[in-house]
């Protein structure tokens, strides 16, 4: 302000300044500007995202090996995997675990929930380490769950045992059947945390004044909880439980660490058996077809999720 | 608020049983982790299992850091986290801005494009990116998995960064503009020091996520100079016995980088996982 002032005075008499541009008109223009603030981003999009699914795509239709280019094959993969009794099982399981896991997060997530949102001591230390296995790596998760579920020196067999709830030992992981739902409590114990910070954070949000408008009105706790809270949770609970399907889908580290897929290929989901069929086994082509094969699925969560999640931001 | 007695006292045994039973179950296997990895080889197979180490030992500890390449794969993932949040940071920074305060052709479909980027899980995305990466010479290089764990962060870095930036007031910005900044200028000295809770939050989930990561690890990386300690402890288990004791300790020694974080950072974290998903 002083600099300007002094320099109005030194400018000869009779001198009107040119209005000062609200723009620069030396600058670039902003659509410009936006696109190259994109161009690092949509590099990374463009070679390592969009190529590589198309890429995916394309060799699903050839029998490409590891270091083998491979030639086209039409369909062949596809009608492969079809008459695959292990395809078959991977799909199931697949959708097995992930409906199976995420519904029992869902119900435990709300309950975990409520039961954090009230008065306690040391309230935010109790939060803090409920929501601890939410930061250990899913490796490490997938690897104490072994070892909890080992068949010799396990401790879950020990307890089952001097409980007497059984006098054989369980084969937790080498069941096929049992194997299954020892992946899904693994599962559950990783991802219930953040069922529980996502509806816990969606509730502190809710007004208390409607509860209590409900309370005086007479209506019991369980009944305030389905007819007052959980309708206000609705966006928070559609959202949470779509990406925990995605990413449920795709807990291929713990189905890898627990079973490996076995015994006899029996545990396997769509994601380790494109593994085993694209990696351990080099079949490029065939475990690229597994995986687009489940493309249709994704198609539609992440089509109905992105509406959702744009819409919230707007 | 209008509650009789008996429904409070009900309440209150509930919810205290609740909570112990949450905490068990939280808390019991990452015990078991840690009290594995104190015991000696034969107390860790003694039956019955005991709850307490008989005899404490940092036996496991020294063998897994003084006696192992794992340290070398600790250091391998750190270099490779530590890129990765530094370049999806400054990426996901420069591509979020102009998706929350510009006008251009293409917004809509650029902000669709960066959630579902976000949303494709990275098993669907392996084969192809295997064949990428070695079209391009780049496996089993801490180069190529830094790209391939791109294409996660950038997508959800800018996705949480726009919900971050729309929270500042346009005025201040607008302000900076009429004043005769850049763009560039009005971003690196208006919004993003005033962003940088939100810049911090997204860096730590960046980091956590190279840093936990295992499907790329296991496929794209395999020599003791390039595995992550994901992929090097899944070596560990890959032999015919299991050194349970050195695996708890090395997993141990893995969490607590990211249990530094989670402590120092917890009220944002929980903060910022529903900034990013939902409105808040």
């Amino acid at each position: 302000m002083q600099q300007a002032a002094t320099d109005a005075a030194r400018l000869p008499k009779g001198f009107t300044a040119p209005p000062i541009p609200r723009r620069n008109p030396a600058r670039k223009p902003d659509w410009l500007v936006a696109y190259l603030f994109l161009a690092p981003a949509a590099a990374v999009f463009a070679a390592f995202i969009a190529y590589p699914l198309v890429d995916g795509i394309l060799t699903s239709f050839t029998d490409q090996m590891v270091g083998k280019a491979g030639a086209y094959v039409g369909l062949a993969n596809f009608t492969r995997l079809l008459g695959d009794a292990h395809f078959q099982r991977a799909a199931a399981n697949s959708l097995f675990l992930t409906t199976g896991v995420v519904a029992v997060k869902l119900v435990l997530g709300l309950a975990c929930a409520v039961l954090l949102a009230q008065k306690m001591p040391a309230r935010g230390l109790i939060r803090a380490l409920v929501f601890l296995p939410w930061a250990v790596p899913g490796l490490i998760a997938g690897l104490s769950w072994k070892w909890i579920f080992d068949e010799q020196a396990g401790v879950l067999s020990y307890l089952v045992m001097a409980l007497g709830i059984t006098d054989q030992p369980v084969y937790w992981l080498s069941d096929p059947r049992i194997a299954m739902l020892s992946i899904g409590v693994a599962m559950v114990w990783h991802g219930l945390p953040f069922f529980t910070m996502m509806f816990l954070a969606a509730l502190t949000a809710i007004p208390g004044d409607l509860t209590e408008a409900a309370a005086i009105d007479g209506a019991g706790p369980i009944q305030r909880f389905f007819k007052v809270t959980l309708p206000q949770m609705k966006e928070v609970i559609f959202v949470t439980v779509m990406l925990s399907a995605i990413w449920t889908f795709n807990s291929f580290h713990m189905v890898f660490i627990l079973t490996g897929g076995g015994p006899a290929m029996r545990t396997h989901i769509l994601p380790t058996l494109a593994y085993d069929y694209g990696i351990t086994q080099s079949q490029l082509g065939l475990g690229a077809a597994v995986l687009v094969s489940v493309i249709p699925v994704f198609v539609v969560l992440i089509v109905l999720l992105t509406r959702r999640m744009l819409a919230s931001k707007n | 608020m209008v509650k009789s007695s008996s429904e409070k006292i009900i309440g209150r045994i509930v919810t205290t049983i609740g909570v112990l039973l949450a905490l068990l179950w939280s808390l019991a296997p990452i015990y078991w982790i840690v009290v594995t990895a104190l015991k000696t080889s034969r107390e860790i197979y003694a039956v019955p299992p005991t709850l307490l180490p008989a005899r404490p030992t940092l036996a496991n500890f020294n063998t897994a850091l003084f006696n192992s390449k794992f340290p070398q794969f600790v250091l391998n993932s750190a270099t490779v986290a530590i890129s990765v949040t530094l370049i999806s940071a400054v990426v996901g920074a420069l591509a979020a801005y102009p998706i929350a305060r510009m006008e251009f052709k293409g917004r809509g479909v650029t902000a669709r494009a960066i959630v579902m980027a976000y949303l494709l899980p990275p098993s669907l995305l392996f084969i192809p990116l295997f064949l990428v990466l070695q079209n391009l010479g780049l496996i089993n290089t801490k180069t190529g998995l830094v790209i391939a764990y791109l294409t996660f962060t950038v997508p959800f870095c800018t996705w949480m960064l726009i919900g971050y930036f729309r929270t500042i007031p346009r005025e201040l910005d607008e302000a900076a503009t009429v004043d005769g900044a850049t763009r560039l200028q009005t971003l690196l000295r208006v919004v993003l020091p005033i962003a940088k809770p939100g810049l911090a939050v997204v860096a730590l989930f960046a980091f956590t996520h190279a840093w936990n990561e295992f499907l790329y690890a296991l496929v794209f990386v395999h020599s003791n100079d390039t595995k992550t300690f994901t992929a090097g402890l899944t070596g560990l288990i890959m032999g015919d016995t299991f050194i349970w004791g050195q695996l708890m300790a090395s997993s141990v020694i893995a969490i607590v980088p990211i249990l530094i974080i989670y402590i120092v950072a917890q009220r944002y974290i929980v903060e910022g996982l529903a900034a990013g998903s939902v409105k808040g």
